[in-house]
């Protein structure tokens, strides 16, 4: 009983983390992933007194990935709301912002943010839905990621081709006239896609030294950097002029409900690959669901991106206990902790079954939350002090940059930001940037 | 210039950077012993293979010893080593439910210092502390003492020290007592007999008269 409340109360306590990660778009949860992991012995260390009541130490360090879990599932949820409010996605959400900021400018923020919900919790339930049929498609009796993993190299060189084919930027610098700025912009957006692997090649081989000894992720300055600093500088430098918003209960016509089901189920299926290919995100898997949904339509767009990244980050979870790989930040600290054992028969492991527990119940609850934060953003954020919350969130970043990776990792930190404000001024995808990790590891596979 | 230039400009001028500080730093080389200390820090090490395979997922687990201490190797890859080679590997430290490995993104980071079979290690060397070897590939010179059916005695130069060895053929006729041969086996405790063994088992392992 004791467990069960335990669990309960570490996916609250990481529901609750997962609305200010998702409320700070420079806080991205794998950072959050990464530092509680660097702390779980302090962790341990403070709830030992828990030992005295039969837990043990193991069990622990199962409900700080619980919490770090729950702390994903919620920023999935959560981070739609400055994505709308004040067009500042984190890299997630970068291409949601023209339909949800759209929608903001017509006094309709709140139904963009009450559509993300929905397409969030629509995913949380098709992912549920498809746990067993996916398990036996990725592990065995049919074991399609050794067959992914046979073709991998190609798999990834062709998502790379979507991702650049797909751009739609137009860049004039160069003439305004016919395909020019097209083609430019396809241009620029493969040069920030090589400019970013050229970035992996050389810093992923870097030792980084925690001034106070703690451990040194070389991804997390460079992660920060691509898509953090970009987004909150962007934020910082920008006040927009918002009319007054109407908050109505989301109302859906049987048209609108059929094609938004269709959102999430494409949405969720592109989060799912994104679980399963290393190397890409979920604004990846979004570009994917979007060609495949073909819907230009802004409020499906929203859902479907929504679905993606809730997907990404539920499946991820199942993901890691069937091919015993970790795809995000989140699953890599979790890894970290606890026991993750091969999921081979058709009775799921105990902590598997412990993470859906906080999966469910985290997406739950991040659906109502959502919606209440939602209405209270819609009703007052033009009195939230943002850009001062901004700055103090730049300041945190470089903080922490500083006391996990040093000096160095404010040099990586810098970089990685003027790359990531590449997207943002030349108007490309940010998505690009994920160049980061694709090159370097189709470069591993050729 | 405006800001978009500014930021072109300086993201080249960064990479630039970081790839001349890359070149300066180089990874460390420690002992197996000191794993600990370098978390997350890229080192290079050497040990003994003493087990490697392959997982389902075509990556390989390499476990090497030396310096009285021992490390798991994750290698993304399949390199191509054997029991007993002394290898030399690049990668990352990082702690894998409660123990130390060393994580190397690339096969092309282990290098194979010396196959074992160019390793010869003296009697004494082994007896001084068998666990080390047990279960290795070994290569062992020294001079066939009583000679059996299946199995001879191996003793060193001064007949301080003796091992058996079972054999099946070799590839000179007959064994006889006396001859300085060098010997390719596995090297491993018998549990029946309470004693270790050498074993020319499969085709890496053999026995050639010593010199040729």
């Amino acid at each position: 009983m004791l467990d069960l409340f335990l669990v309960i109360s570490f996916c609250v306590l990481g529901v609750i983390t997962g609305i200010a990660t998702g409320l700070l778009p420079g806080l991205h949860v794998n950072n959050i992933a990464l530092i509680l992991l660097s702390l779980s012995g302090a962790i341990v260390g403070a709830f030992s007194f828990l030992f005295d009541y039969g837990v043990s130490e193991q069990f622990i360090l199962l409900l700080i990935s619980i919490y770090i879990i729950s702390v994903s599932i919620s920023h999935t949820f959560h981070d739609t709301i400055p994505t709308t409010f004040l067009g500042a996605p984190d890299e997630d959400t970068a291409l949601s912002v023209l339909p949800a900021h759209s929608l903001l400018l017509e006094g309709k923020g709140y139904e963009a943010v009450a559509l993300s919900a929905m397409g969030s919790y629509g995913a949380i339930i098709f992912c549920f839905l498809l746990l067993y049929p996916i398990r036996f498609l990725i592990g065995a009796p049919l074991f399609f990621y050794s067959t992914l993993q046979e073709i991998m190299l190609f798999v990834l060189i062709a998502i790379s081709i979507l991702m650049l084919g797909t751009e739609k930027a137009k860049i004039d610098d160069f003439g305004t006239k016919g395909k020019t700025p097209s083609i430019v912009g396809m241009l620029f957006a493969t040069f920030v896609f090589a400019l970013s692997g050229i970035f992996g090649i050389i810093i992923l081989d870097f030792s980084l030294d925690s001034p106070i000894g703690l451990s040194s992720p070389v991804l997390f300055p460079a992660l920060a950097g691509l898509f953090g600093t970009p987004t909150l500088l962007t934020s910082l430098m920008t006040k927009p002029v918002i009319p007054k918003q109407t908050i109505e209960k989301l109302k859906l016509d049987k048209k609108t409900k059929r094609s938004s089901v269709l959102s999430v189920i494409t949405g969720s299926l592109g989060g799912i690959l994104v679980s399963i290919i290393p190397g890409i995100t979920s604004a990846t898997g979004t570009i994917l669901a979007m060609n495949a949904r073909g819907e230009s339509d802004k409020r499906q767009t929203i859902v479907t991106l929504s679905a993606v990244n809730t997907a990404c980050a539920f499946f991820v979870v199942v993901v890691l206990f069937i091919i015993l790989r970790s795809r995000s930040g989140a699953t890599l600290a979790a890894m970290e902790l606890m026991a993750v054992e091969e999921w081979m028969g058709v009775v799921m492991p105990a902590n598997l079954a412990y993470l859906l527990i906080a999966l469910i119940l985290g997406g739950t609850l991040s659906y109502f939350l959502t919606l209440s934060v939602g209405k209270i953003f819609a009703r007052h954020f033009a009195n939230v002090p943002y850009q001062l919350i901004i700055g103090l969130t730049i300041a945190m970043v470089v903080i922490l940059v500083f006391l996990f990776t040093g000096i160095l990792g404010i040099l990586i930190l810098v970089v990685a930001t003027f790359i990531g404000l590449l997207p943002v001024h030349w108007g490309v995808r940010r998505s690009h940037c994920m160049g980061i990790l694709l090159i370097p590891i189709i470069l591993h596979f050729l | 210039m405006q800001l978009k230039h500014y930021s072109l400009l300086f993201s080249i001028a960064g990479i630039l950077l970081l790839y001349f500080l890359s070149t300066l730093t180089q990874p460390i080389v420690i002992e197996l012993s000191e794993l600990s200390e370098y978390e997350d820090k890229q080192v290079t090490v050497e040990g003994i293979v003493a087990e490697h395979y392959i997982t389902s997922y075509e990556s390989q687990i390499i476990k090497i010893e030396g310096d009285n201490a021992t490390a798991m190797v994750f290698v993304e890859g399949r390199s191509d080593i054997e029991y007993g080679d002394k290898i030399q590997v690049t990668g990352k430290v990082q702690k894998y439910k409660g123990d130390w490995e060393i994580v190397v993104g690339n096969e092309r980071f282990v290098t194979i210092l010396q196959k074992w079979q160019n390793i010869s290690i003296p009697l004494w060397q082994i007896a001084e502390n068998p666990v080390k070897y047990d279960g290795l590939n070994i290569n062992v010179t020294g001079y066939i003492d009583a000679v059996y059916d299946a199995y001879f005695y191996l003793v060193d130069e001064e007949v301080i020290h003796s091992i058996i060895v079972f054999y099946n053929s070799f590839e000179h006729g007959s064994v006889y007592s006396g001859q300085k041969v060098d010997i390719a086996a596995q090297f491993r405790y018998d549990p029946e007999d309470l004693r270790y063994k050498l074993d020319v088992m499969d085709e890496t392992h053999g026995i050639t008269l010593s010199g040729e």
